[in-house]
């Protein structure tokens, strides 16, 4: 890891918190690729379909939980 | 001072996103295309997240962030739809054509949402405004679609 990435990790640490260091290390994470192509394309996958639904239930649980019986529909379906 | 802040988190996203890592050998298309079709659904996430934050320390109220939470949950499940497609590993025509639909959605959405004016508060999460964060998710949803119009759809 090159020093000036060390600075803007702990710049991003003192100015943003523990929650914008949790999601640059969840970047980080998908962003180091191993050798095996067709492993590295289904971790991907993977990541993006898991956290796909863990919004889509964020999103249920807040929305029942502050009384709002449905998502707000910006996207025609 | 909170520009500096905004242009620190975004180059440093910008950074991560374009420099992809790989132990040997040249980092292939579909790679690239699935690496950043994760950290896209990622990013999503982290506003949904950021929102409820803004929520819950009461910057803006549920009624005021209900658009950008619901937005987010709408986003995930076109989203959903393009990983399916992607994941097959060859994309029809067609296939491109269902998925340009559902990134034109998401632009269109986002832009509404922006222009909607109501969300000018920074995300904790990701250290911008919650405007300029569904401005990237919107921005890195077109930059998929320019990947994987650019491999034809091919590995």
């Amino acid at each position: 890891m090159n020093p000036q990435l060390i600075q803007e990790i702990i710049a991003l640490i003192v100015q943003g918190g523990p929650l914008a260091f949790q999601l640059f290390l969840k970047l980080e994470s998908y962003l180091n690729l191993g050798a095996d192509v067709k492993a590295n394309i289904a971790n991907a996958i993977a990541a993006a379909n898991a956290a796909d639904q863990d919004t889509i239930n964020r999103v249920g649980a807040w929305m029942a939980a502050n009384g709002f019986k449905a998502q707000v529909t910006f996207i025609a379906q | 001072m909170r520009r500096t802040r905004i242009s620190l988190a975004v180059l440093l996203l910008l950074a991560t996103v374009a420099c992809i890592h790989k132990t040997s050998g040249k980092v292939t298309p579909m790679e690239r295309l699935t690496t950043d079709n994760a950290v896209f659904a990622q990013l999503n996430n982290s506003v949904e997240q950021g929102a409820e934050a803004v929520a819950a320390a009461g910057l803006l109220s549920p009624a005021q962030v209900a658009p950008v939470i619901g937005w987010t949950g709408q986003v995930a499940q076109a989203h959903q739809q393009i990983t399916a497609i992607i994941a097959k590993g060859s994309v029809s025509a067609s296939d491109l054509t269902t998925i340009q639909a559902l990134v034109a959605q998401i632009q269109q959405s986002g832009i509404a949402l922006v222009n909607s004016g109501a969300i000018g508060v920074k995300n904790p999460k990701s250290q911008q405004t919650i405007s300029a964060d569904v401005t990237a998710v919107t921005n890195l949803a077109q930059a998929i679609l320019a990947e994987l119009t650019q491999i034809g759809g091919g590995k």
